[in-house]
C-alpha cells in the first residue's frame, strides 16, 4: 500500500481517537478495504483515491458528528468526543462549543455538589458543629442550615437542569454545524 | 431558489430509506453501495455522508455486520445485511413513502 495512503489512514485513527478502539480499527479496516478496491479494481492512482475520499479532516468529522448526534446521554466518552469534534470545526465553535460544554459539565457539578455541601453543614449542625465556609447566603442574610438544606436541594436541581440544558445546547449546535457541513459536502459532489 | 439545495434536502431526507431498500434485498458492502448510488446521479454520495450513515443504522440495530474474504485477492470487506428491526421500519418508512407520493399526485392532479 502507497505511503500516501497510509498517512491518510493514520491520520484517520488519530482523529478518531476519543471512539472506542474497536470501532476506530473497524472504521479505519473498513476505508482501507475500500481504498485497495479502488487501486486494484478501478486503478486509480493513489492521488484520485485520496481526492474521491475527501480530506482526512472531513471524513472524521462526520464519523464524530454522527456519533454525537446518535445518542442523548452524557459520558466522559461523548464529553471526549465533543471536545475532539469541536477542534475539527473550526472558528464558531471555538467560541459557542467551549462555553456550552463547560457550563453544562460546571452546572452539573455544582448542582451535585449543592446539595452534597448543605448535607454536611447539616450533619456538622446536628453534632454541634459550626462548618466554616460553608453557608447559605442572600446577600447579609445567612439561613441556618436546617432550612438551608431543603433549599440547597431546590438551588441544587435548578443548576443540574440548567447544565442539562447545556447540553442539550450543545448537541443541537453540533447537529446544525454537521448538517451545514453535510451540505456543503453534498454541494460539492453536485458540481 | 437554488434548485441544488432542494435535491440535496431530497437526499438527505431519502438516502436512509434508499439504502435500507437496497440491502433489504442483499447484503451490501459500503464501496458497492457507493458505486451502485453514483449511477443515480440525484442518489450519488460521499463516503463521508455512507459510511458514518452505515454505522448509525447499525447502532440502531436495523443493520448487522461481517466480514467477509474475497477471491480475487482483494481485501475483506464490510458486509451489511438488515435486521427483523430494520424490516419492520422499512415496512414502516414503504408506507408512508407511498402516502407521500399519493398526497403529491393528489395535489397535482
Amino acid at each position: 500500500m502507497d505511503k500516501i495512503m497510509n498517512d491518510y489512514l493514520e491520520k484517520i485513527d488519530s482523529y478518531l481517537r476519543p471512539l472506542p478502539v474497536s470501532d476506530r480499527v473497524d472504521i479505519v479496516k473498513e476505508i482501507k478495504s475500500e481504498m485497495l478496491e479502488l487501486e486494484m479494481k478501478k486503478e486509480l492512482t493513489p492521488e484520485q483515491i485520496l481526492e474521491k475520499l475527501g480530506s482526512p479532516k472531513a471524513l472524521a468529522t462526520a464519523y464524530l458528528g454522527d456519533s454525537i448526534s446518535g445518542t442523548k446521554a452524557f459520558s466522559l466518552r461523548r464529553f471526549a468526543i465533543v471536545t475532539a469534534f469541536y477542534s475539527l470545526t473550526g472558528i464558531s465553535g471555538m467560541f459557542v462549543l467551549p462555553v456550552t460544554t463547560v457550563l453544562a459539565a460546571g452546572l452539573t457539578l455544582c448542582g451535585v455538589l449543592t446539595p452534597l455541601a448543605a448535607l454536611i453543614k447539616l450533619a456538622g449542625h446536628a453534632i454541634g458543629y459550626d462548618l466554616p465556609y460553608v453557608s447559605f447566603q442572600f446577600g447579609s442574610y445567612t439561613l441556618n442550615p436546617i432550612a438551608a438544606f431543603p433549599v440547597s436541594i431546590v438551588t441544587g436541581l435548578l443548576l443540574f437542569f440548567a447544565g442539562k440544558g447545556c447540553w442539550k445546547l450543545t448537541l443541537k449546535y453540533i447537529q446544525a454545524v454537521s448538517a451545514i457541513k453535510g451540505k456543503a459536502l453534498d454541494k460539492d459532489t453536485a458540481e | 431558489m437554488n434548485i441544488e439545495d432542494w435535491k440535496s434536502q431530497i437526499k438527505r431526507g431519502t438516502l436512509e430509506f434508499c439504502i435500507l431498500l437496497m440491502i433489504s434485498k442483499r447484503a451490501y458492502y459500503g464501496y458497492e453501495i457507493i458505486s451502485e448510488l453514483d449511477a443515480l446521479p440525484i442518489l450519488s454520495v460521499k463516503e463521508s455522508t455512507i459510511y458514518p450513515l452505515l454505522r448509525r443504522l447499525l447502532k440502531e440495530e436495523l443493520l448487522t455486520s461481517f466480514w467477509q474474504e474475497t477471491t480475487e485477492g482483494l481485501p475483506p470487506r464490510k458486509y451489511y445485511s438488515i435486521t427483523e428491526k430494520g424490516k419492520e421500519y422499512l415496512n414502516a418508512m414503504t408506507n408512508e413513502w407511498n402516502n407521500l407520493l399519493a398526497a403529491i399526485s393528489k395535489i397535482q392532479e
